[in-house]
């Protein structure tokens, strides 16, 4: 009689204990769970594809997701410097593909990228920056300028404007736009 | 009869907490860049992460087809021997068939790859890719992982990383 209540009087002891543990668990885990993912699912989604507008000139252009590069590119016509103000600024114009027509954009050159190249000589190119809308995000970002004619997607997204702000999946297209509004 | 309540409850918000956490990231993701194990090198390759790249690449020199011809696209299906080696100059011998020959764009122009199929292994995940052959000697990087290793099974966060060189 006696054993088998102390046996018992265990068995509540372990479960009490269990109980204890149990609700340690949960709410160390419940305080750090919400931390621990909470930075990558404020991230936004986008795809390798994705629309991109240049603010305010509302150039929309596509553009090719890239974690290889580090600076992100937009393909230009044609590039001026002049001075205004007694600062070096930098006159382009970038072909709309979509609409089929020519975008003239002036800005303050920020610098001057040297680009080292496999098999090929360095060359230089002018970097602006630009304020770009992805999705519903809006960011100032350097731009490089560069001949992008020989390339099927006219704005490169690098690293400088995807770090903190989103993740990438290929396969994933156009994901972030209203692509509607261009297929009327 | 309030502590098994008590115990359920625990119960369900941890679940609860796993189920909305794993909602947004249930893909892995993988960083700028990754250290990946070749497993025809034995060698692990600092990688970067590169999506604006179709396939993968790895670094190859000493590229020699058996019985080659000198078009390139007449030797798919042959043997082909290289010598690889990742950014600790650990290098090793590897001979593999050339599944396809690969027409790469790129800053510089037009050129044209053997293609071989690798296996790669990260973090438990274990997959043979298709992976193009190229003298990346004067690159950082001596694997370069594409979108081919990418699709379906990860996601990219750029501010993640394994190592940068």
């Amino acid at each position: 009689m006696l054993k088998a209540k102390r046996s018992r009087n265990a068995i509540a002891k372990g479960f009490i204990f269990t109980l204890f543990s149990l609700s340690f668990i949960t709410v160390s885990y419940a305080a750090t769970a919400p931390l621990v993912c909470k930075d990558i699912s404020q991230l936004k989604i986008i795809g390798e594809l994705e629309y991109v507008s240049v603010i305010p000139e509302t150039l929309r252009q596509k553009a090719r997701i890239d974690t290889g590069a580090q600076t992100s590119s937009m393909g230009i016509m044609d590039s001026l410097f002049f001075e205004r103000d007694g600062q070096k600024w930098v006159r382009f114009h970038v072909k709309d593909k979509i609409k089929n027509l020519v975008v003239e954009f002036e800005r303050p050159l920020k610098r001057i990228a040297k680009i080292k190249r496999h098999q090929a000589e360095a060359t230089e190119r002018p970097v602006v920056e630009l304020k770009i809308k992805l999705g519903q995000i809006e960011l100032l970002r350097e731009f490089t300028l560069a001949d992008r004619s020989q390339f099927k997607y006219p704005i490169l997204i690098g690293r400088n404007v995807l770090n903190n702000k989103f993740l990438v999946n290929v396969g994933q297209k156009f994901s972030s736009s209203q692509i509607k509004e261009y297929e009327q | 009869m309030t502590k098994p309540l008590n115990f359920y409850l625990s119960l369900f918000v941890m679940l609860f907490i796993t189920a909305s956490c794993s909602l947004n990231t249930k893909k892995q993701t993988v960083g700028e860049t990754a250290r990946i194990l070749v497993a025809e090198t034995r060698n692990n390759y600092l990688a970067r992460i590169d999506t604006g790249a179709r396939i993968t690449s790895i670094h190859a020199t000493n590229i020699t087809v058996k019985d080659g011809l000198a078009e390139k696209t007449d030797n798919v299906g042959k043997l082909v021997s290289f010598v690889t080696g990742n950014e600790n100059q650990q290098q090793s011998k590897v001979t593999a068939t050339i599944a396809e020959v690969a027409k790469v764009r790129n800053a510089q122009g037009v050129e044209y790859r053997y293609v071989v199929n690798l296996n790669l292994l990260w973090k438990g995940d274990n997959k043979t890719v298709l992976v193009n052959l190229r003298d990346r000697s004067a690159m950082t990087y001596k694997l370069l992982i594409g979108r081919n290793w990418l699709a379906d099974d990860f996601i990219v966060d750029v501010n993640q990383s394994e190592g940068v060189i």
